[in-house]
């Protein structure tokens, strides 16, 4: 069906970005004014996002050619990955900025204003990569979301902070640059930076030139979704960065590196020229695996809870990876819903982690015994996130799972499926083990009393909780669409 | 010749980019590294400009032949583009190379790590106003 | 013959009642809460009761949920075979919430909270129309689970739960395999017919695969060994009327997926042609004489009663293995008959908890003197259990060994007799010990225990002879299960 354009989707990121300038000029004025405006950005966004929404579900993606570019195929499209991903990052960040407002004043009380300066920027990079249509818009989109995102890290100001997120720059650099070399590899062969425009042409027929973009952003994307063997740079910088920024980029950074992987793979190659030129899609297979069972390994033998949640999702990148590049359409539909739920299970987990470090200065697991005797609704919350974790029916991570492992056998590679069900267990394993030492541990004393940490930070916690598992009931309604999607794109 | 061209060109900026590369993954300076990212970046820009120019007779992407030696826009926005997402990403990684000095008393990783230099002094909550 | 009807939903979500009243009823209004427990059982067991009628006839109810795809769906179909599990279940839940008032004294919303949950997931996996309902039930139900082993919070109930989870996580993992398998070749989930998957289509191997998967992971569950571990740690743990309920129903819920594996999935005659139905006997014999000399070893009498559902578990399955109309009545009888009896022997051992402290056989000598009524109860389901006749025992143990003939493999009848005597080698000597060895008393006819305990206990004592009398009753095991058998095996 025809796209319509509409500078609604434009001002989709314009808002975020408009409000991070906006706290520069004012937010030094009042410190209690940034949060509320902060918010209130990211829930424009939302809102604009959702009034696009209707058309979008219906088939008909929305786009926007700013400016005057002519040829250059400058472009930003609103289609159903755009789409879910724009109403995730926005409704995720909402949450997370209402959590901030009783946390960073606890953490890091005079940079107040420039945490939330730049934690817009980063929403307004994320916003921007999922509705970019053409390469260089994508890739300058997600610059703005690395520099903020390295920004966010160190600005807690701990010596481990600047070692992790210097690690993290270079990492990133690095990606970053071989992805640009790959994107202009497939200007020199293709003729045009627009998305659509590159597939018409790889499709017909690749060559050396596609090939070797290929590899490079294949490599470039895998340092950004931490895969084995160029993972080291995020246990680290998960785990030192402020806790709500540790939700985001579990949540969202991460994940959206490899969202970017997807949006190459289906949208600049086409899943023909991937599987045709490459054989490429059996290394990243293995990559896959190896993450999910190296992440898992690796969470099961941590203490620190962040550095756990930090290993964790490493494992489950690792199922986006395996799912896609199994390139069947079950995979991909299951490595989609999966970006989604484990979004917001990993930032619901964050969040709780947050609000046990906010009250008891704590990050080890050990310590955690008993502690839901103390605070009962956040320990609930994690429980209902780390079910989602290791995919117990029905929450949405289940959903995911079912769909991953059948794309495996659809793709004719049980094994894999094997390599899942195995990651699951050790899922399960690390995920529950605070569930048990939460509420089943011996060392608990005194009476159950409710939580005494602030509402504004229980709260979102508790609606990620809640949410994995509305979610998963949602699918129903959500899966159709992500399915007929697929189809347009595997066929 | 075109097509000889395309391989010379490739060869060289790949050539820049994995001695970019290179120098990221060994040296041991921080100073050094950044100057590494800037050599991977300028390697790219290289393909880039390269790329974008298109000689007298040549075909342009949309089909027609260019009259006079010229250059693409959209290379030339995408060079744009690069340096200044390079220059960001130095800028960033100078500010947190000084931290870093601050923080350990050295640039060097390595001297961190042997500990060549007496203990590093701690940072204190005071010293974390740091902004300019 | 297909109605609609809401009738299983209410029953099935009823229990959820009283979840709500523990959440929102003041903490001192215990005595009301338990009210609500029991009025939600017994009402839960009247709607399913309201269906007995027209079950007879052989209707089946159908409530559809929603649906994802055409052939993925979460609905409730209640046939004939659903129902008279579902029966089971209500009534076992009745009688073990009633005998609970007692036996519980501490934490007591979190227990009930969970036991009737259970009862919900349990009764809504008896009801389920496809497998992948009957998969998100039968889950829910493990883990909602875990909480009633742990109850005691013991390090060793600790222990034995932490047992239970691995045992429980391998086994669901392996099972979601066997499932997504079975979607994937099968294409078809619904119980809905006598075998969905056929020959025609499918690989041998992709056959085998699948039962293989199912086996093991319901084998868990179910107690197959060498999977059977968590079994005989679990029951000990628990508080008596879980384990009567572990016993009873959570392990034949295991068995109950077998049987749907065999009957709606396979269906008989395709699992004949695979030879499947040897490997099941054979498995289930080695099952029944294993269990039953491990038994003999134990002191604890609720290890040993937990050696003994081991073993009386297979019996079920040894059923399913031979395959004949008789022996198949037999074994799906078996799970009711067996949950009557176990339930009844597990009540007797936590009146005797309750009432002397005594968990070990060695010290019971003379128990039979201070707990007359409870003891007799005990001899009964005892004797039953051994098959003397008249009682609930002896009339499977009689049809398992005819059908044993029918199916020309008698060889299974020598496994049926080995495992009697065996089984009076380890029941007979309790009896023994409680009335015959030790100082004679005079008999403690009065205040021997409480009523809510007692009560629960004589009725499924009246049960275990009455079923072995009346077997042809309607509502009994048999008027039901004979619709079943004639139409999944013919006859």
């Amino acid at each position: 069906m025809e796209p319509r354009s509409s500078g609604l989707v434009v001002l989709v990121l314009v808002c975020p970005l408009a409000a991070a300038v906006l706290l520069q000029l004012f937010g030094r004025l009042d410190r209690r004014l940034c949060m509320p405006t902060a918010l209130a950005a990211c829930l424009a966004s939302l809102s604009l996002t959702g009034v696009l929404a209707g058309n979008v579900a219906r088939g008909m993606p929305w786009v926007y050619h700013p400016g005057n570019w002519g040829g250059l195929g400058i472009e930003l499209k609103m289609d159903l990955l755009a789409l879910l991903f724009c109403l995730l990052i926005a409704g995720l960040a909402s949450l997370v900025l209402v959590y901030s407002y009783r946390f960073i004043p606890h953490e890091l009380a005079p940079r107040e204003t420039s945490y939330y300066t730049v934690f817009l920027f980063l929403v307004s990079g994320l916003l921007g990569l999922s509705i970019a249509g053409d390469l260089l818009t994508f890739w300058i989109f997600m610059e703005v979301m690395a520099l903020s995102a390295y920004v966010l890290i160190a600005i807690i100001d701990v010596p481990h902070a600047f070692e992790s997120s210097l690690r993290y720059l270079f990492m990133g650099a690095l990606s970053s640059l071989a992805i640009l070399l790959g994107v202009v590899l497939l200007y020199g062969a293709a003729g045009t930076l627009n998305m659509a425009g590159v597939l018409g042409v790889v499709r017909a027929g690749a060559n050396g030139q596609a090939t070797l973009a290929l590899a490079l952003c294949s490599v470039g994307f895998c340092v950004k979704g931490a895969q084995v063997p160029v993972h080291f740079w995020l246990p680290g910088a998960h785990s030192a960065a402020v806790t709500p920024i540790s939700a985001m980029h579990s949540g969202l950074v991460a994940k959206l590196g490899f969202y970017g992987f997807a949006r190459f793979i289906f949208f600049v190659f086409g899943t023909t020229a991937a599987v045709g030129v490459l054989k490429m899609t059996s290394v990243l297979q293995w990559i896959g695996a190896l993450s999910i069972l190296y992440g898992g390994i690796m969470a099961i033998l941590e203490d620190d809870l962040k550095l756990m949640l930090a290993y964790s999702t490493i494992s489950h990148i690792g199922f986006m990876l395996l799912g896609i590049s199994l390139l069947s359409p079950a995979g991909l539909t299951g490595a989609l819903f999966h970006l989604l739920d484990d979004g917001l299970a990993k930032a619901c987990l964050f969040l709780c982690a947050g609000i046990f470090i906010y009250r008891d200065g704590t990050r080890s697991i050990q310590q955690l015994k008993g502690i839901a005797l103390r605070t009962p609704l956040t320990a609930a919350a994690f429980t209902l996130a780390a079910f989602s974790l290791v995919g117990i029916p029905p929450t949405s991570g289940f959903v995911a799972k079912w769909y991953l492992v059948l794309g495996t056998l659809q793709a004719r590679r049980p094994f894999f499926a094997a390599v899942m069900i195995i990651g699951a267990m050790l899922a399960a394993v690390y995920a529950f083990r605070v569930v048990f030492y939460m509420f089943f541990a011996p060392e608990r004393s005194g009476a159950l009393q409710m939580d005494d940490v602030p509402p504004a930070m229980l709260a979102p916690a508790a609606i990620l909780g809640a949410g994995t598992w509305v979610l998963g009931i949602a699918a129903i309604w959500i899966l159709p669409h992500i399915q007929r999607f697929v189809a347009s794109l595997v066929s | 010749m075109s097509q000889a061209l395309s391989y010379f060109n490739l060869t060289v900026a790949f050539t820049v980019f994995i001695a970019g590369v290179y120098m990221v993954a060994t040296e041991h300076n921080l100073l050094r590294k950044l100057m590494g990212i800037n050599l991977c970046g300028a390697g790219v820009l290289l393909l880039a400009i390269l790329t974008g120019f298109v000689r007298r007779g040549q075909q342009l992407a949309d089909g027609t032949v260019a009259g006079t030696n010229t250059v693409v826009p959209a290379m030339q926005w995408l060079a744009v583009a690069g340096i200044v997402a390079i220059t960001a990403i130095t800028a960033v990684g100078l500010a947190l190379a000084r931290s870093h000095k601050r923080v350990f008393g050295t640039m060097d990783l390595d001297e961190k790590r042997n500990g060549v230099k007496q203990a590093p002094p701690q940072s204190t909550p005071n010293a974390t106003e740091d902004r300019r | 013959m297909e109605t609609n009807s809401v009738i299983p939903l209410i029953a099935v979500f009823l229990p959820w009642l009283a979840v709500a009243a523990i959440a929102f009823l003041p903490k001192e209004e215990q005595r009301l809460k338990k009210i609500v427990h029991v009025a939600v059982s017994v009402a839960a067991f009247g709607l399913v009761v309201s269906l007995l009628p027209r079950a007879l006839d052989g209707q089946a109810f159908n409530f559809k949920l929603f649906s994802i795809t055409d052939n993925l769906r979460i609905a409730l179909r209640v046939d004939t075979l659903g129902y008279y599990f579902g029966l089971l279940i209500s009534f076992m839940w009745m009688l073990a919430t009633i005998y609970s008032l007692r036996y519980v004294d501490h934490k007591e919303d979190r227990y009930y909270g969970f036991l009737l949950l259970v009862l919900s997931f349990s009764l809504g996996a008896a009801f389920a129309e496809n497998m992948i309902t009957y998969f998100i039930f039968y889950e829910l139900m493990t883990f909602g689970s875990y909480p009633l082993i742990v109850h005691e919070e013991t390090a060793e109930a600790r222990q034995a739960a932490l047992k239970y989870l691995v045992y429980a996580i391998f086994g669901g993992s392996v099972l979601l395999f066997a499932l997504i398998a079975h979607f994937y070749w099968g294409q078809n989930l619904s119980f809905n017919g006598a075998g969905v998957l056929s020959a025609a289509s499918i690989s041998r191997a992709a056959l085998i695969t699948i039962f293989v998967a199912y086996l093991v992971g319901f084998g868990v569950k179910a107690s197959i060994m060498p999977l059977h571990g968590w079994v005989p740690d679990a029951h000990p743990a628990a508080p008596a009327p879980a384990s009567a309920l572990l016993s009873g129903v959570i392990l034949k819920l295991g068995a109950f997926g077998i049987i749907r594996v065999v009957f709606n999935v396979f269906g008989v005659a395709l699992f004949k042609q695979l030879n499947l139905d040897l490997v099941l006997a054979i498995v289930a014999s080695v099952t029944i004489i294993l269990a039953s000399i491990f038994a003999l070893t134990q002191d604890n009498l609720k290890r040993r009663l937990a050696y003994s559902s081991i073993g009386q578990v297979s019996y079920i399955l040894l059923g399913l293995g031979l395959l004949s109309q008789d022996a198949a009545l037999g074994g799906v009888m078996h799970i009711a008959h067996h949950a009557l009896m176990k339930g009844c022997l597990f009540f007797c051992a936590g009146i005797i908890i309750i009432e002397t402290g005594k968990r070990n056989i060695s010290d019971m000598e003379g128990i039979g003197f201070r707990l007359p009524v409870t003891m007799l109860c005990f001899s009964v389901a005892a004797l039953a259990m051994m098959g003397i006749p008249p009682s609930a025992g002896f009339v499977t143990k009689w049809l398992l060994g005819v059908g044993s003939l029918q199916a020309r493999e008698g060889f299974f009848i020598i496994v049926l007799m080995i495992s009697s005597l065996l089984n009076a080698a380890y029941f007979l000597p309790i009896i023994y010990t409680a009335f015959f060895k030790g100082e004679k008393q005079p008999l403690g006819w009065r205040g021997e225990t409480s009523k809510a305990m007692l009560w629960p206990t004589c009725v499924a004592a009246f049960l275990v002879v009455f079923a072995g009398i009346y077997i042809t009753m309607p509502g009994l095991p048999y008027s039901l299960v004979k619709i079943v058998v004639r139409a999944f095996v013919g006859g």
